[in-house]
């Protein structure tokens, strides 16, 4: 108990961290789940296009017209031709389409008119583009075979409003998991940070030259000691685990009451234990305590940055998650998402428990650089 | 004849070409206060790691309470105290956690180690700072909040491996009158230091050691005797010629006079009267003088004599 009640002494000197980062996790965690929380639909927006229309007598070129009418926002600037180009530079519409002479007889012949599209190059001026490419495909697929304007123009008119009917069959709440992914992303930083500052700050204390020798010299047991550390570092990592695992059942809700729950709430066991074993060995490779403070946010911040902690992994580029890889913190993330975005977790086990095994593989390496470093520093001489 | 608590025999340990500490014997005996004196790398630190088992020693044979000595000899590392040369606390740790602490490395009740650790607070006298943190104390405080995590849990053997480097002189008296009163409650204490004064003031017995070998052992006034100087007197003169020194030389039972540009230091091998001679021989030769002190040999003139060179260099 005197090696268990030391170290909570200094665990107790740095709760001033651990609140930091635990306050890092709440706002960020919340501000990102509030913006998950807006609704799944979409708001039909139209570009803002002119027309110039050569070919006012022909009913197709009219038909067009409508549909470019029916499909944007028609701008009529009245002015040069410079002022026109100023409205595309300015962004005043994102379009100009110019119908040529002859269109509806150049349509009705079997040929393809060349319609003159100009943009200002936006994503607006792409879709645009977009609405008219549809409507001038359909057209001059159904003039290969229809030769009646009339019959042409319905033709025309009764393909684009086809509707596709879509049902949405999954079971998964999509807005809740992602809700737990958001959160349990986050706290990967906020735990990582909590065990790796304070185990590395403590048993760096703990493993100071001086120090040492005096325990040595002691009449306590040193494999004892190193195993009353041990518990004592795992107890305080487990500790933080439980801690952020009851703010996730605050934060994301019932939801967590489930297998899925679970397995988050498994994952992030797994990755805390990779963290306590990084930090041992942290604690047992730096020499001086001040460097803890530097090096534990440098590595935390490049681990949360590097595997899709703060950014989603699916915006990174690929060598940067080639990097990742080498990261527990990767593994984790990967699991978060299997967890977050699987429609049956029961099919995507062999995956999970790969990305177990690989955050178990790396605590395996991280624990064994620690106790040969550290059997190292034991021989003073 | 009192008991031997630790007994050394040809305790040799080399490092490559090196021999930090060649052939060593000696006893050290209940409740007496030994003095391992020697400069700077003559061996004290290297000694007193191989006799606590944290250094593997080439050759040779320890034995404390009369067992052979182990790194896992649990049941006599109980009865060792040790305060080592460097400050060993937490930072983190109050003055009174950081007692409470390494007594709990020996000592498991809890009453009885509170009972301790004030003992340990009050015997080094700081009282006053037990809340504080170790970053809030002076040179001295600290050395002496290191002596009380290495002895509140009342050993019978305690280590101090120069528990004074870098302390005020108030600190200083302050762990030596300590250091005098564990004697006093029965604990038996190898001392090693660089300071003559020190051991002088408080050791029963010396052990003068250089390039890891013993080149002197016994009392203060047995020792001093091997320097072959009774007396020595220094006058601070600001100009004196090769003729003066050679005149001091031949004063009667002078056996030496050293002068270093500002101090002329005349050593006897015997004789009364020698401050009436020494004056006597100024007045006559004119020699204008500022101050005049005569004091007894110490131990650097024993080391001086033995090795040809200073303890201090």
């Amino acid at each position: 108990m005197t090696v268990f009640n030391a170290f909570l002494k200094v665990v107790k000197k740095n709760i001033i961290t651990i609140i930091i980062y635990t306050l890092i996790v709440i706002v960020f965690a919340a501000a990102n789940m509030q913006t998950d929380n807006g609704p799944t639909g979409f708001i039909s927006e139209k570009p803002d296009i002119m027309i110039i229309n050569n070919d006012q007598g022909s009913a197709l070129s009219k038909n067009f017209e409508k549909y470019l009418r029916e499909n944007t926002n028609i701008v009529d600037i009245h002015g040069s031709d410079e002022d026109i180009a100023d409205a595309l530079f300015y962004r005043d519409i994102t379009c100009i389409v110019t119908i040529p002479e002859n269109f509806g007889k150049c349509v009705i012949s079997g040929n393809t008119p060349e319609v003159e599209i100009r943009t200002c190059g936006n994503d607006f001026a792409a879709f645009s583009e977009m609405i008219i490419s549809q409507y001038l495909r359909i057209q001059n697929s159904c003039a290969k075979r229809i030769q009646d304007e009339s019959k042409l123009i319905e033709t025309i008119n009764s393909s684009p409003n086809k509707k596709a009917e879509v049902n949405i069959t999954t079971k998964l709440d999509t807005s809740v998991m992602s809700k737990s992914k958001t959160y349990f992303n986050f706290a990967a930083y906020s735990m990582m940070s909590c065990i790796l500052f304070i185990v590395c700050l403590v048993l760096s204390s703990f493993n100071e030259l001086s120090v040492r020798k005096r325990t040595i010299v002691s009449s306590m047991n040193y494999k004892k000691y190193g195993f009353d550390l041990f518990l004592s570092s795992f107890s305080y990592a487990f500790a933080v685990w439980v801690f952020f695992m009851l703010l996730s059942l605050i934060m994301v809700g019932k939801s967590m009451i489930s297998l899925r729950g679970a397995a988050f709430m498994l994952n992030a066991f797994v990755f805390t234990l990779s963290a306590l074993a990084l930090a041992y060995m942290l604690s047992c490779l730096l020499f001086k305590k001040n460097a803890i403070t530097g090096i534990v946010n440098v590595l935390t911040l490049g681990f949360s940055f590097l595997c899709g902690v703060f950014v989603p992994a699916e915006f990174l580029p690929s060598w940067v998650l080639s990097i990742a890889r080498v990261m527990p913190t990767y593994w984790y993330i990967q699991n978060n998402e299997l967890i977050g975005t699987s429609e049956h977790l029961s099919g995507d086990v062999r995956s999970l428990l790969i990305n177990f095994l690989v955050m178990g593989g790396f605590t395996l390496v991280f624990a064994i650089v620690g106790i040969i470093v550290s059997g190292r520093k034991r021989k003073i001489a | 004849m009192p008991e031997k608590v630790i007994e050394v025999r040809g305790l040799t340990k080399e490092y490559k070409d090196l021999k930090a500490v060649d052939d060593l014997s000696f006893d050290v005996y209940e409740k007496e206060i030994l003095g391992l004196l020697g400069p700077n790398g003559s061996g004290k630190s290297t000694t007193i790691n191989s006799i606590l088992s944290l250094l593997k020693y080439s050759s040779g044979s320890i034995k404390i309470f009369g067992k052979e000595m182990k790194p896992d000899a649990y049941d006599i590392k109980r009865d060792i105290g040790v305060i080592f040369q460097e400050v060993a606390v937490f930072e983190e740790l109050t003055v009174y956690d950081n007692i409470d602490y390494f007594c709990g490395l020996y000592i498991r009740d809890k009453k009885q180690r509170k009972e301790y650790v004030d003992d340990a607070i009050e015997l080094v006298g700081i009282s006053y700072y037990k809340k504080f943190y170790p970053k809030q104390l002076s040179g001295g405080l600290l050395r002496r909040l290191n002596i009380a995590c290495g002895i509140a849990h009342k050993p019978k053997l305690i280590f101090l491996d120069e528990p004074t480097v870098a302390v005020d002189p108030q600190s200083r008296n302050h762990i030596l009158e300590g250091i005098k009163k564990l004697r006093e409650n029965g604990a038996t204490i190898l001392y090693t230091t660089h300071y003559m004064e020190e051991v002088e003031q408080i050791c029963d017995r010396i052990i003068i050691i250089d390039k890891g070998r013993i080149i002197a052992e016994g009392t203060s006034d047995s020792l001093k005797k091997l320097a072959n100087i009774e007396e020595k007197i220094s006058v601070e003169i600001h100009s004196l010629s090769d003729d003066g020194i050679e005149k001091a030389k031949k004063l009667k039972y002078a056996t030496d006079a050293v002068y270093d540009g500002t101090n002329l230091i005349v050593s006897y091998g015997g004789g009364r009267d020698n401050m009436t001679r020494m004056i006597d021989f100024l007045r006559d030769n004119d020699y204008h003088y500022k101050k005049l002190y005569s004091e007894r040999p110490t131990l650097n003139d024993v080391f001086l004599e033995l090795t040809g060179k200073e303890l201090r260099d």
